[in-house]
């Protein structure tokens, strides 16, 4: 059979790509993976840790629920919320220099020192940008954009909460950047989080 | 001797050829790991797609995505000297421009054909599907597990540490579509 012959057997009908929700969950697990590696590399344990937890956390929920009910658009008002309340945060620890006084702080101690610029990209850019993703999967009803809602909830309430066990551990006589807006950021993940769960059990 | 086993000698010789290569280069570790996943390749292909080829409209769209995935992995390669670094680490001197006339420029050529292979229902582009599966399961964690912490001192950044795992993804899911081909086809697998 000639080369031109095998060539015109080429099949031209039209070829869908199934992607199965075991690869989305694969998919997943593999970046997250690669980041909370980035993170302790560039921030230490205490980081490392509540990236790790979000991002189990979220995989789960997110596997035992929104991963087959996709259909959340209403939940889009929750994580434009949540997406502020981060921008929020961004922008108090970026006045009071939270990547200065990290390693000074009783539960930064022993972390990597790390500049502004580092710490805005992975804590906030990375994450905001990620969410505006997420926000367009959702609205799109694809798999993978209530996965990155969850983790986004979940990623507001680790962060928020680092910052109050910091604040706990220092005492009363300083106060640690993050520590004002942190509240916003809780109430924004726990009415995300509230929301979606109640959408399940409405089911 | 059957065509089939004429396509399994070819490969053997093939896995002869390059691990002689990669042994005398690139030092035991690294090429112990390509030489698990060339014969675990050669195992798996026997037993599934030699036998029952997967449809190409099934697996191509995924074998492009594993090596446009593992083409990213091997830019980050490339772009943080990870031929110099590997080299060091296992003591064989290995260089970047050892690395890139390997990695960057013959083994992808292999790659590219065996998208064709698949195309044209081609066995040996089937066992450059399961070769790549298998190497991208054995071979990627390694550059988050193994590498850095081998290397000594805090736990730090390897070259292609960033880009290693998405690649092992894709590369499952094409192994996963072979073995579930396969098995719907007929017997060959428990």
């Amino acid at each position: 059979m000639s080369w031109l012959t095998r060539i015109r057997d080429i099949d031209e009908t039209k070829v869908e790509l199934f992607v199965p929700d075991a690869v989305y969950l694969g998919t997943f697990a593999a970046l997250g993976a690669t980041l909370i590696a980035a993170v302790y590399i560039y921030f230490g344990i205490v980081l490392a840790v509540s990236s790790a937890v979000s991002i189990a956390v979220a995989l789960l929920t997110w596997w035992r629920t929104t991963r087959r009910n996709f259909q959340r658009r209403r939940s889009l008002p929750y994580v434009v919320m949540t997406l502020l309340a981060v921008l929020l945060q961004s922008l108090e620890c970026w006045m009071l220099d939270l990547p200065g006084r990290w390693s000074h702080l009783a539960l930064g101690r022993g972390a990597p020192a790390f500049g502004t610029k580092m710490f805005v990209g992975f804590f906030f850019i990375g994450p905001v940008a990620l969410g505006l993703w997420g926000a367009l999967g959702v609205y799109l009803h694809r798999p993978w954009g209530n996965f990155i809602a969850w983790l986004l909830f979940y990623h507001a309430g680790a962060v928020a909460l680092v910052i109050v066990l910091a604040q706990l551990l220092e005492g009363s006589h300083s106060l640690v950047p993050g520590l004002v807006t942190a509240p916003l950021l809780v109430l924004a993940a726990i009415s995300g989080i509230r929301f979606l769960l109640q959408a399940e059990k409405a089911i | 001797m059957t065509q089939k086993r004429a396509y399994q000698v070819t490969v053997a010789g093939f896995i002869l050829v390059l691990e002689g290569l990669l042994f005398q280069t690139m030092g035991r570790m690294p090429a112990a790991i390509i030489l698990t996943a060339t014969v675990g390749g050669f195992i798996f292909w026997s037993l599934t797609s030699l036998k029952h080829p997967t449809p190409p409209s099934l697996l191509v769209p995924v074998y492009l995505l594993t090596i446009l995935a593992l083409w990213v992995h091997i830019g980050e390669e490339y772009a943080f000297d990870f031929g110099a670094r590997i080299g060091k680490l296992v003591g064989s001197g290995w260089t970047n421009s050892e690395y890139t006339l390997s990695f960057v420029y013959i083994v992808p050529m292999l790659w590219i054909l065996g998208a064709v292979g698949i195309l044209f229902r081609h066995p040996l582009g089937y066992y450059m599907a399961a070769f790549i599966g298998c190497g991208m399961f054995l071979g990627e964690p390694t550059h988050l597990l193994v590498f850095p912490v081998r290397e000594g001192g805090r736990y730090h950044y390897f070259p292609g540490m960033w880009t290693s795992l998405l690649p092992m993804v894709f590369g499952i899911w094409m192994l996963w579509l072979m073995l579930s081909h396969a098995r719907r086809s007929g017997k060959v697998l428990p």
